[in-house]
C-alpha cells in the first residue's frame, strides 16, 4: 500500500480533479446522465495513458451523479433520471431557504456512498476474479447473456424496444471483419470500417449529437419561475457538518447502492429509490419525507453515488458491464489494450490498486470542494440553448475526428446522432445500444468458441456446472429487477 | 404517434438486414452463425413492440380526450433539428474543405445568429470558442487540426 501512495503523481491526481469538476458541470445539464458525459469526454480520455484514462473517466462519471442532483436541489429539476429521487426532499429545502445545506448534504452524501463502493471494489472484486479464473469460453458466453440481460430492465416499461435497441448494437457491432475468422461482414470495400463502425464516433453521434437535436427546441435550461438564490458558503460549511448527524442513513444507503450496482441491470436510478425508500421507512418521522428533510437528500445522493464503485466490480473482474455507462467505460478499456475480467487482476493488479487510491481520491473531491463547486456549477443551466447546441456539435465533431484524424469519422458521428434522435423519440433506451455494441462482438467470439470447443453441440451451454449456476443467477436476477423496478413504482 | 409511425426504426433495420445478409450470404458457416440469429430474434422482437403498442394505443383510445394525453400527442417541432443537423452536414463539407477553424467559426456563428442571437454576440463567442478548442485539442492534445 505504501508503494502505491509513494507512486502517485500530481498529474494524474489533477486529472481525477478534472474529471471530477467535467462530471459535475455536465451532470448538471438536464439529459447528460452518465453514458452521455463518458461519451462527450472520451476524445479527451483516450489521448492519456491508460490509469489516467480510467481515472479520468470513472471521477467523470461519479461527478455526474453529484451534478445531477445540483439541479434537482437548485430547480427541481434532475439532471438525469438517478437525480430523480433528490427532488423530493431536496427543492422543499431550497424553497425554505435551504439550498446551500441541501447541496452540502448531497455532496456528503456522495462523497460517503462513492468512498464505501470503492472500496467494496477494491475488496471484493479481486475475489470475484479469482473465482472468474475457472471459466472458460462457455462460461463467460452465459455471463455475457447475463449482461445482456441488462436490456430487459434499461426501461421497465417497454422491455421489448430495450431489447430490440440491444440487437440494433449488436448488429451495428457485426459489421466488419469477423474477430474470430477474419471474413469482412458488410464492409462494402470502404477501408474506414474494416475494423467495424469507430466506437467513440459511434457513441458521441449516439449521446451527444441526438442529446443537442433533442434540446434545440427548449429555450434555455432553466424553467421559468424558478430563480433560486445563490448558495452561500456559511450555509454550505454548515450543511457538510449537519449531513453527518444522520450517518446512519449514509450507511445503509451506500451499501444499498453498492449492492445494487454490483447487479446487472439494476442502475443508479433505482438504487436512489430504495435508498430514499428505505430512509423512509426506517426514519423515526416518515412523514415529514418530501417536506424537505436532510435524509431525503442524503440518501438518494449516497446510493446513485455508491452505484459507480458497485458497477465497476463486475466491469473489472468479470468483463461484464452492469450498465450503458459501464460498457462505454468497458469499451474504452478495450481501446487502450486492457482486457477487463479475471486475467486482468492477474497481470495489472498494482494499477488497479493504484486506480482505486485515485478514486478514492476523487470521493474526497466530492466531499470537499463538491459543494462549493455546485455554487458556481448550477448557473450552468442558465446557458441559452443556442450557443450550447452548437458549441457542443462543434465539440463533439473535433472529439470524433480526433479518435483517427478522419473526416469520415464525423461522418460516422452525425449519422449515429441522427439514428439516435430517432430512437429517442421513437423511445428506444440508447443505453441498450451501447450494451449490445460493446457485449455483441464479445459474446460472438465466445460463442463460437465454445461451439467449436463442443464440435457445435450447443448443449456445452446448459451442462457445466458454473454455466447451470449462471442461469440460474440470471433468472434470479431478471426476476428480482422486476419486483424491484415494480417495488419503486418506476 | 401513430402505429405506422413506429414502423420507421424497425423499417430502418430491416432494410439493413436485408442488405447485409445479401453481403454475408456466401461467407461460411461460422462467420454467419450469430449476425443470422440476430435476423431470427429481431423480427421477433418487432412483432412484440408492435403488440405492445397496440395495446397501449387501445388502452390510451377511450381516453383521447383527457388534456393529459393532448400533452403526450403534441406535434413535434422538427424545424429546429432539422436545421442543426443540416448545418452540420454542412460544418462536415466545410471541415474538410477549409478545415477546422473556418468550419467551425462559420458553424457556430450561423447556429447561433439563426436562433436569434445578437450577431456581434454570435462573433465573439464562436471566435473564442473555436479558438479555445483549437488550443485545447491541437496544442495540448497534439491533433492534426
Amino acid at each position: 500500500m505504501l508503494d502505491i501512495l509513494t507512486s502517485l503523481s500530481i498529474y494524474t491526481l489533477l486529472w481525477a480533479a478534472i474529471g471530477m469538476a467535467l462530471g459535475i458541470f455536465l451532470g448538471a445539464l438536464p439529459g447528460f446522465g452518465g453514458s452521455s458525459a463518458l461519451a462527450i469526454v472520451l476524445p479527451i480520455a483516450i489521448t492519456m495513458s491508460p490509469l489516467n484514462s480510467m481515472v479520468f473517466m470513472i471521477n467523470v462519471y461519479g461527478g455526474t451523479h453529484y451534478g445531477g442532483g445540483i439541479t434537482s436541489v437548485m430547480l427541481g429539476v434532475p439532471g438525469d433520471a438517478a437525480g430523480a429521487a433528490t427532488v423530493f426532499d431536496g427543492f422543499p429545502m431550497t424553497r425554505k431557504g435551504k439550498g446551500s445545506e441541501a447541496l452540502a448534504m448531497g455532496a456528503m452524501g456522495s462523497f460517503v456512498g462513492g468512498f464505501l463502493s470503492v472500496l467494496a471494489f477494491l475488496f471484493f472484486a479481486p475475489a470475484l476474479a479469482q473465482f472468474g479464473l475457472r471459466f472458460g469460453p462457455p462460461e463467460f458466453f452465459v455471463l455475457v447473456v447475463f449482461g445482456l440481460t441488462v436490456l430487459a430492465s434499461v426501461d421497465a416499461e417497454r422491455i421489448w424496444k430495450g431489447l430490440f435497441a440491444g440487437g440494433i448494437g449488436m448488429a451495428i457491432g457485426a459489421i466488419g471483419v469477423d474477430r474470430y475468422w477474419g471474413e469482412p461482414r458488410a464492409v462494402f470495400d470502404v477501408a474506414h470500417i474494416e475494423e467495424g463502425i469507430p466506437f467513440v464516433p459511434a457513441l458521441l453521434g449516439l449521446f451527444c449529437m441526438s442529446q443537442m437535436l433533442e434540446l434545440i427546441n427548449e429555450k434555455k435550461l432553466e424553467q421559468e419561475g424558478t430563480s433560486p438564490a445563490n448558495p452561500t458558503f456559511r450555509g454550505i460549511f454548515k450543511g457538510m457538518a449537519l449531513a453527518f448527524r444522520h450517518w446512519r442513513v449514509m450507511l445503509q444507503s451506500s451499501l444499498i447502492g453498492t449492492f445494487i450496482g454490483a447487479l446487472p441491470g439494476a442502475g443508479a436510478t433505482i438504487a436512489a429509490f430504495i435508498a430514499y425508500m428505505f430512509a423512509k421507512n426506517t426514519s423515526k418521522h416518515p412523514e415529514k419525507f418530501g417536506t424537505g428533510v436532510p435524509e431525503g437528500v442524503i440518501a438518494p445522493e449516497a446510493g446513485n453515488s455508491s452505484n459507480v464503485g458497485g458497477a465497476l466490480i463486475p466491469t473489472f473482474a468479470l468483463g461484464i458491464p452492469g450498465s450503458g455507462a459501464a460498457a462505454v467505460l468497458m469499451g474504452v478499456m478495450m481501446f487502450m489494450g486492457l482486457r477487463p475480467g479475471p486475467q486482468l487482476f492477474m497481470e495489472q493488479i498494482d494499477l488497479i490498486r493504484t486506480l482505486g487510491v485515485y478514486l478514492l481520491f476523487g470521493c474526497l473531491m466530492i466531499g470537499v470542494c463538491g459543494a462549493i463547486a455546485a455554487k458556481y456549477f448550477y448557473r450552468v443551466t442558465q446557458v441559452p440553448m443556442p450557443i450550447l447546441v452548437p458549441c457542443t456539435v462543434v465539440a463533439v465533431s473535433v472529439g470524433a475526428y480526433a479518435y483517427r484524424t478522419e473526416v469520415f469519422d464525423i461522418g460516422v458521428m452525425l449519422v449515429m446522432g441522427a439514428f439516435g434522435y430517432l430512437l429517442t423519440r421513437f423511445r428506444y433506451p440508447l443505453s441498450g445500444v451501447v450494451l449490445g455494441l460493446v457485449l455483441g462482438p464479445m459474446a460472438e467470439v465466445y460463442f463460437v468458441e465454445s461451439v467449436e470447443m463442443a464440435a457445435w453441440d450447443f448443449s456445452i451451454f446448459f451442462t457445466r456446472p458454473i454455466c447451470i449456476v449462471l442461469w440460474i443467477c440470471m433468472f434470479a436476477v431478471v426476476f428480482g429487477s422486476g419486483f424491484i423496478t415494480r417495488m419503486t413504482g418506476r | 404517434m401513430s402505429l405506422i409511425r413506429e414502423t420507421l426504426v424497425p423499417g430502418i433495420l430491416v432494410v439493413f438486414g436485408v442488405i447485409y445478409y445479401l453481403s454475408v450470404h456466401d461467407l461460411p458457416k461460422h462467420s454467419t452463425v450469430f449476425p443470422y440469429f440476430l435476423m431470427i430474434v429481431m423480427p421477433l422482437l418487432i412483432v412484440m413492440i408492435f403488440v405492445q403498442e397496440y395495446r397501449e394505443r387501445s388502452a390510451q383510445g377511450s381516453d383521447a380526450d383527457d388534456p393529459n394525453n393532448a400533452v403526450k400527442t403534441a406535434p413535434v417541432e422538427f424545424k429546429a433539428p432539422a436545421v442543426v443537423f443540416a448545418g452540420a452536414i454542412g460544418y462536415l463539407l466545410l471541415f474538410s474543405l477549409a478545415g477546422f477553424l473556418v468550419a467551425s467559426f462559420s458553424y457556430v456563428f450561423f447556429i447561433m445568429v439563426y436562433f436569434g442571437t445578437n450577431p456581434v454576440r454570435s462573433a465573439i463567442t464562436s471566435a473564442v470558442f473555436t479558438a479555445a478548442l483549437y488550443v485545447v485539442f491541437a496544442k495540448m492534445f497534439l491533433v492534426d487540426l
